[in-house]
């Protein structure tokens, strides 16, 4: 197959469109340890396991989930110290942005910039993508969010998720026990009319528009 | 004579209840050639925001497209509209980038907090806040209008009484200033509406 001609340098697209090194990275990722965070009606939790290479080991040295910012925290799945480098540069920034505003930062902004960070090193020349997928919890004035950003720099909000080992089990799993409505509009519409404004349509407006079609 | 009396200014914020106003004159000169009698140096930052600038003219200008530019960045990032403190502190981190060639510019910074609170500040032409509760002045004509709404304010006053005292506020002050006046500019801000008036008196 002709990707794996093109897995050697990161900046490169193969010929089925893909990155390969960003697959890779996902590998990397796929194959650390489990974590999984739920978010509830009134607060996130996120968890990790935290299996040490032996039992000599001091546990308490390893921490696994970090703080982000007083109400933002962290945990991943994949190559730990990525993990450290990434949760440094997040730091700086909810500190740069509090220095700027005076206001503590939101989570979906902090996740942005993490996630504009990660994206970095994936077009940049002679670095390599983060090995390492992040689950964000956080609680700020739109209450609370569960973010996971991936090495590509995409990032997705969850209701409930889980990354590394046995992932597939653990989203069966929480897909069957989760109470909430995992109903969704897999469609976005945007428009621009002749009063030059654009606009995306509501969950609810694309629900009308679909119904007068049926 | 000082680069901040150039152009000549006067500004005033007060807080009523669950409102405020904000008030300017309206002369722009050069030193003491008057240029024009219908300068604004009222800004609104968004429907519950407003800003004013004293001092030079032209870094008033700047500084508002600068700010304004920055708020329309922020409303797309956030979705949402910035909060007077938050937007205050944004002026404030601005000025001080600039501590080595500041921007010869006061502002004063009025608007509606959360649950409809006033909320105005002034600050110096590096970034110093100044937190007030009842008014803030900026301008030639400031320690006038230090004096004239030391004596005229009071507390929780409704809109339109909050506008008989802002105006004659700005006039008396104006009066005695010769760098500032030809008339005035008030904005009467409430949760449900911004009044916009235009106030006539000496014009010299």
């Amino acid at each position: 197959m002709g990707d794996s001609q093109y897995s050697f340098s990161l900046t490169t697209f193969s010929p089925s469109g893909k990155l390969v090194q960003i697959e890779h990275a996902l590998t990397a990722v796929g194959s650390g340890q489990t974590s999984l965070g739920i978010k509830a009606a009134n607060g996130v939790v996120i968890a990790t396991e935290k299996k040490l290479p032996s039992i000599l080991v001091d546990e308490t040295s390893v921490q696994k989930i970090q703080c982000l910012t007083p109400n933002i925290g962290v945990v991943y799945s994949g190559m730990g110290p990525d993990f450290r480098v990434l949760v440094r540069k997040s730091r700086k920034q909810a500190e740069q942005y509090h220095r700027l505003y005076k206001e503590p930062i939101p989570v979906t902004q902090l996740v942005r910039e993490t996630a504009a960070v990660m994206q970095e090193f994936t077009q940049s020349g002679g670095v390599r993508p983060f090995g390492v997928s992040l689950l964000v919890a956080g609680y700020d004035d739109n209450g609370p969010q569960l973010y996971q950003v991936d090495p590509s720099g995409s990032y997705f909000s969850w209701k409930a998720s889980a990354m590394g080992k046995n992932v597939s089990n653990a989203k069966t799993f929480l897909e069957k026990r989760f109470e909430g409505q995992i109903s969704g509009k897999n469609i976005e519409i945007g428009i621009i009319g002749t009063d030059k404004k654009f606009r995306v349509l509501t969950p609810a407006e694309i629900d009308d528009y679909l119904a007068e079609v049926e | 004579m000082s680069i901040f009396e150039y152009n000549g200014s006067a500004l005033v914020a007060m807080v009523g209840k669950n409102c405020f106003a904000i008030a300017s004159d309206r002369r722009l000169g050069v030193q003491l050639q008057t240029i024009a009698t219908d300068f604004q140096r009222i800004f609104k930052i968004h429907d519950r925001l407003f800003l004013g600038l004293s001092g030079l003219a032209t870094d008033a200008q700047t500084l508002y497209q600068r700010l304004v530019f920055r708020h329309k960045l922020y409303q797309l990032r956030e979705e949402r509209d910035i909060k007077p403190e938050t937007f205050a502190n944004l002026v404030s981190a601005l000025l001080y980038e600039k501590r080595f060639g500041p921007y010869f510019c006061q502002p004063v910074i009025a608007g509606l907090g959360v649950e409809d609170k006033p909320f105005i500040c002034t600050m110096d032409s590096i970034g110093a806040k100044e937190l007030a509760k009842d008014f803030v002045v900026a301008g030639t004509a400031s320690e006038s209008l230090y004096g004239a709404c030391e004596s005229m304010f009071k507390e929780n006053m409704e809109p339109e009484e909050l506008f008989e005292t802002v105006s004659q506020a700005l006039l008396s002050s104006v009066d005695r200033d010769c760098l500032s006046g030809w008339g005035g500019h008030v904005y009467v801000v409430t949760p449900t509406e911004v009044k916009e008036r235009i106030l006539k008196g000496r014009m010299d």
